[in-house]
């Protein structure tokens, strides 16, 4: 790999584009926390839900501000190092964006302000209102920025003319692309869970430090009953995108499983380390016909391999691969969670199982890792295209001097690191010192919890 | 035929107005965030523009997605050529931005903060003075890759330091507008420094820049177009005196904040008027440089119905959030009740030489 202009504008764009989604992620679950708890105390008036909201609001605009600070930078970053992304591909996923800042952007900006600072200004329905638009703006975010990626992964409803240019002949055909509807469904979920186990763990680091019982019961017991249901959705959305994407980028599912050969009955490959070159996988653990009824949904099903194509237009196997079976991993681990958390529930014991707490506490980062793996196994699966079976990734870069965009990579990542540095900081420091609550029932002495008895010896030393 | 690209066109140049005047006035406060005595006074400058920030910068989303939609060829080879400007003018955002929330949440480092804040503040409208001195002067369009050779000329400075001053002027009558007792007297003195900052250099730019740029020189100087600019240049001398005039002594606290926005948008009509019709000075105009018609279209309805909407739900953010901004009454995202009763108290306790009137 040579650091030439096109692979330093790849890594720094990844980067920046990696590094942002994590935080409408975290806006798009939060802000739809924050908007059942609003509801929450509207119809039941219990104090508990308001504490919630505003200790909830409080982390939210943490998050936020990092969405926006980096989400600025990708609307100028497209034209700065992607200029013949841009002239290409400009009429079609231009007005996309566009629509985004439009409807998204401005309706999260004029009402974040409200959300956050409003309360005592502005009627109690009248906030439940911001707070529902900033959510739905998050949300329409994420509807115009997917559509313009899945068209670029299936691309239809416009034509490349004469002059190497886009052009748009059905609109409707080019944001309800064949893979968008998945996709954003997928991605909605995914950020809704994200959510859901941030909470989850900041409740379950209440009741390990035993601060806030009643506040930290509720959130995690609105998180658990969430979890419960989205995880399994989540799973069901997953193989659903698969079978899309087997039909419309079957490159992209053969470098997923590292299938370099068509066939039928193809074995499901647990692990293997996949060889580019030799086009060959080493050390493969593989279970057979496993692979054809999960992707196929039959015994004998066929999965096209990577052999296909010319090794030219083979995406890079092993960084899929890899990055896929981080997300599937992850998605079992937090299904396991959340089928666990029903069972403590069901048993009464949910409040009071500390290594249950502490399991959620190292859990709730790993719906980021699961959400940028995704990402990357969708956006490497994609090359070397741009625009899917189109438009080259070399073709769309700036012709910049390396140097140039060098010298902004290295800035980019300096920076971001310390801003992940201080929002950690401060985000650890806001649940340390607790919500400002009107409701302060600690826990009981420590005589009358009989149930916590049942803590297993290992972590009695916890904190 | 071509009044669908002309409307995108105003459209874009409406929302890179309104970014200039609406962010003009929040990094303007940021400008002259260090320069303020106490923490007490940075901590009211603050509070002033905390919830409308993200709202006002939201418009320079908006004009650069607007401007991806409707001229994608304009977008695409306009910051290409500014690769370096542009990432600067981002980077400093980046700062900004997140000196809002960090700094209400600090204890310890509300120092460092003040510092990201502030050079956030100054070098974003550094380095946008310096994009626009750069248009002014002509984007050549080359084939090889671009930012090979690094000069820093003397004009897109100029520019720079015109941006920083003219921000300034905009930020110290906000906060003679949002705020009161010391922090508005802060505004008021500041306000006079800004004013004469922007004079000195604005005349000097405006001196230059046809000396400079030949292609300047024959839109300012020929008929019928001279007409034009002379008819702006005697506004701005009237404008730019009733300010003056305003900063201690008017009828209201809004008065200097609209007369710095009248400036603003007679110095915006200038600017347009000498780039038209190019959407890349001086090689490819607007016409030249738009996308698709039915992708304009496309964007069009879209905006036609929206934007007002969106005007209106901006606007009730500022009413909601009218008045003087308190004085640590609401932290960002923190306690949220406001203490009852501070507003009036506050409103006894101004100095009465700031009364003149």
């Amino acid at each position: 790999m040579t650091l030439d202009t096109i692979t330093l504008s790849r890594l720094q764009f990844a980067f920046t584009i990696g590094y942002h989604i994590i935080w409408p992620a975290y806006s798009i679950g939060i802000a739809g926390f924050i908007v059942l708890l609003n509801a929450l105390w509207l119809r039941t008036g219990k104090a508990v839900y308001q504490d919630l909201m505003r200790f909830w609001i409080r982390l939210f605009a943490l998050g936020f501000v990092m969405g926006v600070v980096t989400g600025v930078v990708l609307s100028y970053e497209i034209g700065a190092n992607w200029s013949g992304f841009a002239r290409v591909t400009g009429n079609v996923t231009g007005p996309l964006f566009m629509y985004e800042a439009l409807t998204a952007f401005f309706l999260e900006g004029g009402f974040i302000g409200i959300v956050l600072f409003g309360e005592a200004r502005v009627g109690r329905g009248v906030h439940f209102f911001a707070c529902s638009m900033v959510a739905v703006g998050t949300l329409l975010s994420a509807f115009w920025v997917l559509a313009a990626n899945s068209w670029m992964q299936t691309p239809q409803g416009a034509i490349l003319g004469k002059d190497k240019v886009f052009h748009v002949d059905h609109w409707a055909r080019v944001i309800f692309n064949p893979s968008f509807p998945y996709r954003f469904a997928h991605m909605v979920c995914a950020s809704y869970i994200t959510g859901i186990f941030v909470v989850a763990g900041v409740s379950a680091i209440f009741l390990l430090r035993k601060s806030n019982r009643e506040f930290a019961e509720t959130g995690l017991s609105l998180a658990m009953w969430l979890a419960l249901f989205l995880v399994p959705l989540q799973m069901f959305l997953g193989d659903q995108h698969g079978q899309n994407t087997r039909q419309y980028q079957p490159m992209k599912l053969a470098a997923i499983e590292a299938c370099w050969d068509t066939a039928r009955s193809v074995p499901l490959t647990l692990f293997a380390w996949p060889d580019q070159k030799a086009a060959t996988n080493l050390w493969a653990i593989d279970i057979p016909r496993l692979g054809s009824l999960i992707l196929t949904h039959s015994w004998n099903g066929e999965i096209r391999g990577l052999k296909q194509v010319a090794s030219r237009d083979r995406p890079y196997v092993p960084i899929v691969f890899f990055a896929f079976r981080a997300m599937v991993g992850i998605g079992l681990v937090l299904f396991s969670l959340s089928i666990l958390g029903a069972y403590l529930r069901c048993r009464g014991h949910l409040f009071t199982q500390r290594w249950f707490h502490i399991a959620l506490v190292m859990a709730s980062p790993l719906s980021f890792i699961a959400i940028i793996s995704g990402w990357i196994v969708t956006e490497a699966g994609r090359q070397p295209w741009v625009v899917y079976g189109v438009m080259r990734t070399a073709e769309a870069a700036s012709p910049l001097v390396a140097a140039n965009v060098g010298l902004t990579a290295i800035l980019f990542t300096i920076v971001y690191a310390s801003l992940l540095a201080g929002f950690l900081w401060f985000f650890l420091r806001t649940i340390i010192q607790g919500p400002e609550s009107s409701v302060l029932s600690d826990f009981p002495p420590p005589s009358a919890r009989g149930r916590m008895r049942a803590t297993p010896e290992l972590f009695k030393g916890a904190p | 035929m071509m009044l669908p690209i002309y409307l995108a066109f105003a459209l874009i140049a409406l929302a890179v107005l309104l970014y200039v005047l609406m962010d003009g006035w929040d990094l303007g406060v940021g400008i002259l965030f260090l320069i303020a005595a106490r923490e007490q006074e940075r901590d009211e400058m603050m509070e002033s523009i905390a919830p409308f920030w993200d709202g006002n910068e939201t418009w320079l989303v908006f004009g650069g997605v607007t401007l991806f939609a409707a001229f994608p060829s304009v977008y695409a080879l306009t910051l290409q050529a500014l690769y370096l400007p542009v990432m600067v003018m981002l980077f400093a955002l980046v700062f900004r931005g997140i000196s809002f929330e960090f700094r209400s949440h600090s204890k310890y480092s509300k120092t460092l903060w003040n510092w990201a804040f502030a050079l956030g503040s100054i070098v974003a409208a550094f380095s946008q003075g310096m994009i626009l001195g750069k248009l002014v002067q002509g984007v050549q369009l080359q084939h090889g890759p671009y930012g090979q050779t690094f000069t820093i000329t003397l004009f897109p400075l100029l520019c720079g330091i015109a941006m920083l001053s003219g921000y300034a002027l905009l930020g110290s009558a906000w906060l003679i507008y949002k705020t009161d007792g010391a922090t508005q007297t802060f505004g008021r003195e500041v306000s006079r420094a800004a004013w004469i900052l922007t004079m000195a250099i604005f005349t000097f730019a405006c001196v230059w820049t046809p000396l400079s740029v030949a292609e300047v020189a024959k839109r300012w100087f020929t008929l019928p177009g001279a007409l034009l600019f002379i008819a702006l240049a005697v506004a701005l001398v009237v404008a730019s005196v009733a300010f003056w005039r305003s900063i201690w002594i008017s009828q209201s606290d809004a008065r200097p904040l609209q007369l710095a926005v009248t400036m603003t948008v007679l110095a915006f009509i200038g600017f347009a008027g000498t780039i038209w019709p190019y959407a890349i000075p001086y090689s490819i105009s607007i016409v030249e440089g738009a996308g698709d018609l039915a992708s304009i279209k496309f964007a069009l309805v879209g905006i036609v119905v929206v934007l007002p909407v969106v005007l209106a739900y901006q606007l009730y953010a500022y009413r909601v959030f009218g008045g003087k901004a308190h004085e640590g009454g609401v932290s960002y995202g923190a306690s949220m009740p406001l203490r009852p009763g501070i507003h009036a108290r506050r409103t006894h306790e101004r100095e009465p030489r700031l009364h003149l009137s």
